[in-house]
């Protein structure tokens, strides 16, 4: 990999990001403002470089990653302050969490026996919400802790990842399957319907990736759709998500506020957008986290919107690339889940902001502002970063082999 | 792993798939959608913009004013009340009490949403407050002010609700659009109350039953699906029976043996009732979606409210035959009834209502000049031919005698229409038609509301019809250009 | 900073953050081509990279050519459909046979799929059923399907210490499976034996002993070297 394309890359982003805070400092004129125009970029530079030697991790990744969360950070200082400035230490804990995960992903092998603790960890943190958590937005799935909220699901995510690969490649159907229909179990108990859906889909979609079983696969979306019309019809608030997406001028002022204010935001961005710290993100409701994409349609504007959207793409297809080069079926599924859980979550919040199907009341990953969905994704990115750096080991072992 | 290797490629596609299919919704979403959503009231950013754009002007066709910004930031309309109270429909008013106005739906580009950005410098250093863009309608209100006259003139229309749309057949302009009862937008402003629900825009807002009117249709598919009963001739009994129901025709009348042309001029329920069964409700309905009807409208100028014919499979005989005279939950506004004339006389092809001439900006410079866009094709141009005969032979021998005029040719179709309102019966009296001139090519339609008894529409419609007719022909040039 | 220069300064600044933005993602699509044809060309020169060994055919059964070497990977499925790994053209194997995966320094662990059995070193290995042995093949171990016969050949630097077990060649010779050596008759042996010489390490095949003879004064090899065991 030549470094000379990620050399542009990565300034092209520092000065995209220089400018776009240094623009917004010249708004607020505060010192944090041009404080961020100043360490953002060098954030971007620095953790290039400086991870990329330690430990072998994919360039373009982490570029694609930084940039994502930077654009988070951008937006959220522009509307909301405080929360940028939160998220700057969450995307530390996230750089954290991501080189545990990687050294997690390399340690993996030597371990036996791990697939069930895994289990019964994973089961521990869900059933904690129920236990000891609050409930928000009609869902019960965040405890507070310290005066931190952490959402239990999204770490769930990274483990049954795992838990889906471990077994799916050792050809063991009952332990993954118990597994799964046990996390939607506990998912549903919570309300916490779109995080059910979101681990449906990889779960679903893993299983035809390790087994290629299209019939049964098939029968599997059955099942999930004749899941989600009963789901429609035991809950109320399903109903009416469902009432609200295809006509949310009827019920304005309460259930399809939320919709209605992000359509307008995305209308009056059109192509070019409204300027960035112009327009009046703020309000739309819920700005902060699901609806993010609304806010950088109407300042950006659609084009932009779409290149970030060729971002994730970028993402997904770097993702998949990394899983096809593995050597073993574990970690190729383990990088394939990653990879599709990410790319599954923005298409359901993108398809829910744009009105392509009922909003679920998932996060942006990288994007949004939140410690759990910013941590848990980097996590996910880690494990990436941990099976193409054993892929880059597998081929200089390779190499070496081939020449002796 | 190889197959491993290739399930993750296709899983990849997928997503590409996937990714693609929002991209292309969203750009389709806010490309036909966007304008309706910014220009909904509860849009906040508007009202921003409104505190630093000065709202550009509103002329009609001939130049007149029709709404502008003075020297205080309110907004003034035409020096007349009657000329107010003629517009206010089209034009909407500040306070948005009117839905879809064009002060409201064209909010975009009279609060400078659309400068560009080497505009927005100019006015930056040059100091000036900013502008929005002016906008020159297609309407020539003084044509909106005569038809409000017409209305109070005739007896048998005064002081009823109604609504009458003008419009130019072969290239879609609005020439007027009114609706009654109406108000006065200044009264409104200084926090008078206006009675009756005069902010309804009943021309383009509300659907009506069309009545003998969509006779036109169903005439129209009676020709494309059994073309041999042009020639035939009918039996008109006055008591056709469907379902243990009797169809009755207007005052009971047995009109003996007629052919297609002369049924449709004297608008006989009971023949049109039989063809709308002989040609079944499959077929009736496919032409009148071909007419636009259950079509979602998305015109870029305006918000017309959706017709509708009846989907249910299974309809008995007596449903579908009261379809065949435009009754049985049969709806349409006033604006897609004048389309429908309008189509026939543009030889079967219906034009996308246009209501923007042109948009200026401050600086003069044109930033949008309208052009015809065709809506549909709604028949054959032999077909047309053949509806444009018997639309004639309406004006010049049967219920729409009262239409007509020496020097025009006038072609039309009269509609009465019986409802219930609030459980209580109310008939519409309609009258849709158009002139056959090349040099005025104008179709119009007219709905009055709660006609008395033994008043139709020949007689209630008709001569406001005229009126206007009369207007056109007296003054051309305000109508052409 | 005034909001009005801010406004102005902030919608001229839309067109540099798209531009950016662009560059961004073409650049980013560069890369990602960029790699994926350096990956190609780096690969086309070394069509053994990512191979473990080879299995050699010795037995066809009809259609499989005596002498044809098939590639192994390192993890992956053997069988008849071209979907698999290890493709064996042969109507003894299913579509998928088997998985198997390379265990360092254990050897390449067989399993069978569903409803399917083969035999490794004269072991049979079911699925999921009592098999005899732990189904790990080295180099040199045998592995038979209804008449096919394949014989693993590790590459070098990824050889296994241990040696197969492997059945006596009268019973070998049962089963159809080449034997070993001809006509030396050999005691049995049971259990791990440690390859002793350079030799035998390389063809993974004992050498018969002196003292292990009566009366047979000769040495004899236990076989023929790597390059040649067609018969």
């Amino acid at each position: 990999m030549s470094k000379k394309p990620g050399g542009r890359l990565t300034v092209m982003v520092m000065l995209f990001y220089f400018t776009a805070f240094l623009l917004l400092a010249l708004r607020n004129a505060v010192w944090q403002g041009y404080a961020l125009a100043l360490c953002v970029p060098a954030a971007i530079w620095g953790g290039t470089h400086v991870l990329g030697k330690c430990f072998h991790i994919d360039t373009l990744l982490f570029s694609l990653t930084n940039f994502l969360c930077a654009l988070g950070i951008l937006i959220l200082y522009d509307t909301n302050p405080v929360l940028a400035y939160h998220q700057v230490v969450y995307y530390g804990v996230g750089l954290v969490g991501m080189v545990i995960c990687i050294y997690f992903m390399r340690a993996f092998r030597t371990i036996r026996h791990l697939g069930f603790v895994m289990i019964a960890v994973s089961f521990a943190f869900l059933a904690l919400p129920l236990l000891i958590g609050r409930e928000t937005y009609g869902a019960k799935n965040w405890i507070y802790f310290h005066g931190v909220s952490i959402q239990p699901s999204e770490f769930v995510k990274i483990l049954l990842i795992l838990i889906l690969a471990w077994f799916m490649s050792r050809r063991q159907f009952i332990p993954w399957f118990l597994c799964a229909v046990g996390c939607l179990l506990f998912l549903m108990l919570q309300k916490d319907l779109g995080t059910a859906l979101l681990y449906y889909g990889v779960s679903l979609l893993l299983f035809f990736a390790s087994t290629a079983n299209l019939p049964l696969t098939l029968l599997g979306l059955l099942g999930g759709g004749g899941a989600a019309v009963m789901g429609y019809r035991m809950f109320a608030h399903v109903k009416k998500r469902v009432a609200i997406w295809r006509n949310p001028w009827s019920d304005y002022e309460n259930a399809g506020y939320q919709i209605v204010q992000s359509l307008m935001a995305l209308a009056s961005g059109s192509l070019l957008g409204v300027g960035l710290g112009l327009g009046s993100p703020t309000t739309i409701p819920v700005y902060e986290t699901d609806f993010i994409f609304s806010v950088i349609c109407e300042q950006f504007g659609l084009i932009f919107g779409v290149c970030v959207l060729l971002i994730y793409v970028a993402v997904i297809w770097r993702g998949t690339t990394i899983a096809m080069a593995s050597r073993h079926s574990f970690q190729g599924l383990a990088a394939m889940g990653a990879t599709m859980m990410i790319g599954l979550q923005t298409f359901i919040i993108i398809g829910g902001v744009i009105k392509l199907i009922p909003l679920t009341g998932i996060t942006m990953p990288f994007v949004s502002s939140g410690g759990s969905s910013l941590v848990s994704n980097m996590c996910l990115t880690g494990l990436i970063q941990g099976v193409a750096s054993l892929n880059e080991d597998d081929l200089e072992e390779d190499l070496r082999l081939t020449e002796m | 792993m190889k197959r491993q290797r290739i399930l993750f490629k296709c899983l990849a596609f997928l997503f590409f798939g996937l990714f693609l299919i929002l991209t292309l919704y969203g750009g389709y979403s806010v490309a036909t959608y966007g304008n309706r959503w910014f220009s909904s009231n509860k849009n906040p950013r508007v009202r921003a913009q409104k505190e630093s754009v000065i709202a550009g002007d509103i002329y009609d066709r001939n130049g007149v004013l029709l709404a502008t910004t003075d020297e205080n930031g309110n907004r003034v309309y035409q020096a007349s009340e009657q000329a107010r109270r003629a517009v206010v429909h089209l034009l909407g008013d500040s306070q948005r009490n009117v839905a879809n106005g064009v002060e409201s739906f064209q909010t975009a580009y009279l609060y400078g949403f659309h400068s560009s950005f080497g505009e927005l410098l100019g006015d930056f250093f040059s100091g000036t407050a900013r502008r929005g863009d002016n906008l020159y309608l297609t309407i020539d209100s003084r044509l909106c002010q005569r038809m409000i006259e017409s209305y109070q003139n005739h007896s048998s229309t005064s002081g009823k609700s109604g609504a009458a749309v003008v419009m130019n057949y072969l290239t879609g302009e609005i020439l007027a659009e009114i609706s009654l009862p109406t108000f006065d937008p200044l009264q409104v402003t200084a926090g008078v109350d206006a009675d009756g629900e005069p902010f309804w825009n009943r021309a383009t807002q509300s659907v009506y039953p069309p009545g003998s009117t969509f006779k036109i249709v169903t005439a129209a598919s009676a020709l494309k699906y059994l073309p041999e009963l042009a020639e035939e001739e009918f039996e008109c009994t006055g008591d056709l029976q469907l379902n243990g129901h009797t169809i009755h025709d207007y005052g009971n009348t047995v009109h003996g043996r007629l052919d297609l042309k002369e049924a449709f001029s004297v608008s006989c329920n009971n023949i049109f009732a039989a063809l709308a069964v002989e040609l079944t409700d499959a077929r009736l309905r496919q032409t009148a979606e071909n007419f636009g009807f259950n079509d979602n409208f998305l015109f870029k100028d305006m918000v017309v409210e959706n017709s509708r014919y009846p989907v249910r499979s299974g309809r008995s005989d007596y449903e579908v035959g009261a379809s065949g005279f435009g009754q049985s939950s049969i709806a349409a506004s006033p604006m897609h009834m004048c389309m429908v004339a309008a189509a026939v006389g543009a030889d079967g092809v219906m034009q996308e209502p246009i209501l923007l001439r042109e948009v200026q900006a401050p600086s003069g410079a044109t930033r949008m000049t309208w052009e015809s866009r065709v809506y549909r094709k709604a028949m054959e141009a032999d077909i047309a031919a053949v509806m444009q005969n018997y639309m004639r032979y309406v004006v010049t021998s049967g219920t729409g005698s009262r239409a007509g005029t020496r020097s025009m040719i006038i072609c039309g179709k009269t509609g009465t229409a019986e409802s219930t309102l609030k459980g209580k019966p109310v008939n519409y009296g309609w009258f849709v038609g158009y002139v056959d001139d090349p040099a005025l090519p104008f179709a119009v339609s007219i709905l009055v509301e709660n006609i008395d008894d033994g008043q139709g529409g020949g007689s209630t419609a008709a001569p406001i019809a005229r009126d206007i007719f009369q207007y056109l022909m007296d003054y051309p040039e305000r109508v052409t250009q | 900073m005034s909001d009005e220069l801010y406004s102005v300064l902030a919608l001229g600044m839309r067109y540099w953050f798209i531009a950016l933005g662009l560059l961004i993602v073409i650049q980013t699509f560069l890369w990602l081509y960029r790699d994926h044809r350096e990956k190609h060309r780096r690969l086309k020169n070394l069509p053994d990279a990512g191979m473990i060994g080879e299995f050699v055919v010795l037995a066809g059964g009809g259609t499989l050519e005596e002498g044809a070497v098939i590639p192994v990977p390192w993890e992956g499925m053997m069988g008849s459909s071209r979907m698999c790994d290890v493709v064996v053209p042969s109507g003894d194997f299913a579509p998928v046979h088997l998985y198997f995966s390379f265990v360092r320094n254990k050897g390449l662990q067989i399993e069978a799929a569903r409803g399917r059995s083969c035999y490794v070193d004269g072991a049979l290995q079911e699925y999921r059923g009592k098999n005899t042995a732990d189904g790990k093949m080295v180099h040199g171990s045998i592995l038979q399907v209804g008449d096919c016969v394949l014989r693993l050949r590790l590459f070098a630097g990824l050889d296994v210490e241990r040696r197969a077990k492997r059945k006596p060649d009268d019973d070998l010779k049962e089963y159809g499976m080449p034997v070993a050596s001809q006509g030396v008759p050999r005691p049995g042996y049971d259990g791990w034996v440690d390859a002793q010489t350079e030799e035998e390490r390389f063809t993974g095949m004992y050498l018969v002993k002196d003292e292990e003879q009566d009366g047979n004064t000769k040495e004899t090899t236990g076989g023929s070297r790597e390059k040649d065991e067609n018969e």
